[in-house]
């Protein structure tokens, strides 16, 4: 199904805008004109219901509604209005019988609508039929970028073919039925998307590139007692597959632990530990071989590319193999498997934006801890200012608290230690993983604070975009406008007040949007497609 | 469909109460080399304020106002950005929405006033190709420092299908003038398609078809629609990039 409908805008306005609406694998996309890009209104219909309006300035309206949304749409006339209800209600049921077929699951909603199915599939294939090339490409080129990664290609719980699911915040892939059982577990848990439908933001397409079904294995799935619990398989039941998921990632049973700090009293044990920083994988052969140049001129220099070269280190987990009744100094985690190679976006890599150059520890591992500070907590934080996703995804299966607050180091959390690596990768996956955006340092300094002090334009986007407090001041009572205006940093100043204004906006015109001024969020995703393909640019001052 | 002035009696007058509905919200920026008066401008405009030790700007700032236009009232948000080279933020930022520019220079400072060519080509090259030009020939109290005579900046808008006006943020003079053109040009009919749908971007003149099919839409709902697919139902109404008869001197172009 598609065709012309008005739309009535979220902004206070209220005005009416004509667009080309159509109804595509149970999502409901619109664009202004064909060769304009899809936006997405409702990503999942199954979620949706549809309800005919009549006490409305116009004719011929009714509303979908999802969970957290509604949309009031008008047909050209009332055949068409018609035709899309029925048409959306069918999207809606045959969405519903798809998965009940699938899932098998017995479900309250079932007996609202049926029988429409076929007439939606019909409109599905015109519908696909219909779309634009670029914007099957780009869905294909992201669908195989994420699919190539380590494991991706079977779905990370039971092992079945072809997963289309993803869990961002875990980065893996899912196959439909263990990424409903994902689904059920609540959003904390475990955030699904569909890796053909939904629309995904360069970052999150890196989070997943960085982490994958094998990396994520190697930490969920470490030491599976094959005695005590039955593995999910691609045929296996329902009741199968909930109880391995639950243990798997809510009681993380077969997370190895970290090696208590007792067990490395023994002379022969090592005594520090540290994070092995993510390298940009266009950096030339050093990717897929054992890293040692990183080592360097650091305390243990002799030790540490000595265990990485045993082949041995896993996930960070190395100490228990490479380790024995040698004279290792340090261990370094994630050094494997932050080297796996994959096909990355073209045009990257925003991690030169910010301080590629200026960084002045150039070491490829973070300092030295001692291990009586070796808990998930530190883990995390280290491996936040390592860049190092696969270490932080262990630390946080571990236990780790993503709002920890380290009391040596000013209070300072992983947010704000994934803020100083320059990346927004990190910074997405902590945020998508629950850190919270305006926490504090004991200087009274957030996590905004900290990106527009170091002059992370792309960071500071991202940070505004999820409504980072701009108000809060630090112990100097600055707050990040007036750091951006002293750093005179004219990027940052520009989209720190354009965010303001917008607030401002919603404010007073009782702008109650949740998508906010158009123009606000055209500059943003400007920013934030330069802060991935030319960070070059973002990085002209001073 | 007659002329602009037809249509936008019939849009904008005609049709009070679809108006109304509509909350006018109309960006414009002022761009110009530093120091030609930007900031003092808009703070005169809509503060009525004047700082001889004004800063750069840096970036962007903002400052809102409204004015009344045939009983409607248009929210008018003005974006005042950096002169300055080093405190310029990436231009995409400053276009995005923009209707209307103000192009300013300092009657005293000649070479101000011949960076207004690499400031046109900086808005074709970025803004909306229906944005509305004018140029603004600033610190007109200046009488005796002039460096840019009146009639040469003048027939230079003219060749440009630019609007021109000299103004002075200290003594007042024509500022007002100056925003109440930028933003109330009935015969800019772009701008007025553009406020109707709240100051987004529409990027070619194709597009206002489709909005004066919005507003006749409920007035005539039974009148025929276009066909139903994005392709075939546009009809091109070409509507001129800018205004290239009002302007003259001191009138203003869409009068009252």
């Amino acid at each position: 199904m598609e065709g012309y409908l008005f739309k009535r805008t979220s902004n206070a306005f209220k005005s009416w805008v004509r667009r080309w609406f159509t109804i595509e694998n149970n999502q409901l996309v619109y664009r202004k004109r064909t060769k304009d890009s899809l936006t997405v209104m409702e990503e999942d219909l199954r979620l949706c219901t549809v309800r005919p309006l009549v006490e409305i300035e116009r004719r011929f309206c009714f509303e979908v509604l999802s969970p957290s949304r509604s949309h009031i749409l008008q047909a050209d006339s009332e055949a068409d209005y018609h035709a899309w209800m029925n048409a959306i209600q069918a999207g809606v049921s045959t969405a519903y019988n798809n998965h009940q077929s699938v899932d098998k699951a017995p479900d309250g909603h079932s007996d609202t609508q049926s029988g429409d199915s076929s007439a939606s599939g019909d409109s599905q294939a015109k519908v696909q039929a219909a779309l634009p090339p670029s914007y099957e490409s780009e869905k294909f080129s992201r669908m195989s970028q994420i699919l190539s990664v380590a494991g991706n290609s079977e779905c990370c719980d039971c092992g079945s073919g072809e997963p289309r699911w993803a869990s961002i915040n875990l980065g893996i892939t899912l196959c439909i039925e263990c990424s409903g059982i994902h689904r059920s577990f609540g959003v904390h848990m475990s955030k699904v998307r569909s890796l053909t439908l939904d629309s995904w933001e360069q970052e999150l397409l890196k989070v997943m590139l960085e982490l994958g079904n094998s990396v994520i294995n190697q930490i969920y799935e470490a030491n599976v007692d094959e005695n005590a619990f039955k593995r999910a398989t691609p045929h296996c039941n329902r009741e199968v597959r909930e109880a391995w998921i639950r243990a798997k990632y809510i009681d993380r049973a077969f997370v190895r632990k970290l090696p208590r700090p007792e067990d490395h009293e023994k002379p022969s044990s090592p005594k520090t530990w540290s994070v092995k920083k993510w390298k940009r994988r266009s950096s030339p052969s050093k990717t897929t071989e054992s890293p040692s140049p990183g080592a360097t001129g650091t305390p243990s220099a002799g030790d540490a590319p000595a265990m990485e070269e045993k082949g041995t280190l896993l996930e960070g987990q190395s100490q228990d193999s490479g380790l024995g009744g040698s004279t290792q100094d340090v261990i370094v985690f994630g050094t494997t498997a932050t080297e796996h190679p994959v096909t990355t976006p073209t045009g990257e890599d925003e991690d030169s934006m910010s301080e590629p150059e200026t960084d002045p520890d150039t070491q490829s591992t973070t300092s030295y801890e001692d291990f009586s500070k070796l808990h998930p907590d530190m883990l995390l934080y280290k491996a936040a200012r390592a860049r190092n996703l696969p270490v932080m995804r262990e630390a946080l299966a571990l236990g780790a608290d993503p709002n920890w607050q380290n009391e040596e180091e000013h209070h300072q959390t992983p947010l704000m230690k994934a803020i100083a690596s320059g990346s927004m990768v990190p910074l997405e996956f902590l945020l998508i993983n629950g850190a919270k955006l305006d926490t504090k340092d004991d200087r009274g300094q957030s996590a905004l604070h900290h990106a527009t002090l170091l002059g992370h334009t792309g960071q500071v986007c991202q940070l505004l975009k999820r409504n980072a407090n701009q108000q809060a001041v630090d112990e100097n009572g600055r707050d990040p406008l007036s750091i951006a205006i002293s750093e005179a940093n004219a990027d940052i100043v520009t989209i720190l007040r354009l965010s303001k204004l917008n607030q401002e906006m919603k404010e007073t015109e009782g702008m109650y949007g949740i998508q906010g001024d158009e123009t606000f969020n055209e500059v943003f995703r400007d920013f934030t497609s330069m802060a991935h393909n030319a960070p070059e640019k973002l990085n002209r001052n001073k | 469909m007659g002329t602009k002035d037809d249509e936008y009696d019939y849009l904008f007058k005609a049709h009070t109460d679809t108006c109304t509905a509509f909350l006018f919200l109309v960006a414009v920026v002022l761009i110009g080399d530093s120091g030609v008066g930007k900031s003092n401008l808009l703070s005169r405009f809509t503060r009525n304020e004047f700082n001889l030790e004004s800063k750069s700007t840096i970036g962007v700032e903002f400052a809102t106002r409204s004015i009344q236009v045939d009983g409607k009232t248009i929210k008018a948000q003005i974006w005042d950005t950096a002169g300055q080279e080093r405190y310029r933020a990436i231009t995409s930022a400053y276009y995005r929405g923009a209707v209307g520019a103000l192009l300013v220079y300092d009657i005293a400072k000649h070479l101000t006033y011949e960076n207004v060519e690499r400031w046109l080509k900086e808005l074709r090259d970025h803004a909306d190709n229906n944005i509305v030009i004018m140029l603004v020939g600033n610190k007109s109290d200046l009488r005796h420092l002039r460096a840019v005579p009146t009639d040469e900046a003048k027939a230079f808008a003219e060749k440009n299908n630019l609007s021109f006006i000299e103004t002075s943020a200290l003594d007042s003079t024509n500022v007002e003038t100056a925003f109440q053109n930028i933003l109330t040009g009935k015969c800019h009919l772009t701008w007025l398609y553009r406020v109707a749908v709240h100051g987004n971007k529409l990027h070619e003149a194709t597009m206002t078809i489709k909005i004066y099919k919005i507003v006749s839409q409920k007035q005539f709902p039974d009148s025929p629609e276009g066909g139903d697919s994005p392709s075939n139902n546009v009809e091109t109404i070409i509507v001129a990039p800018t205004d290239n008869t009002g302007g003259r001197g001191k009138k203003p172009c869409c009068g009252t």
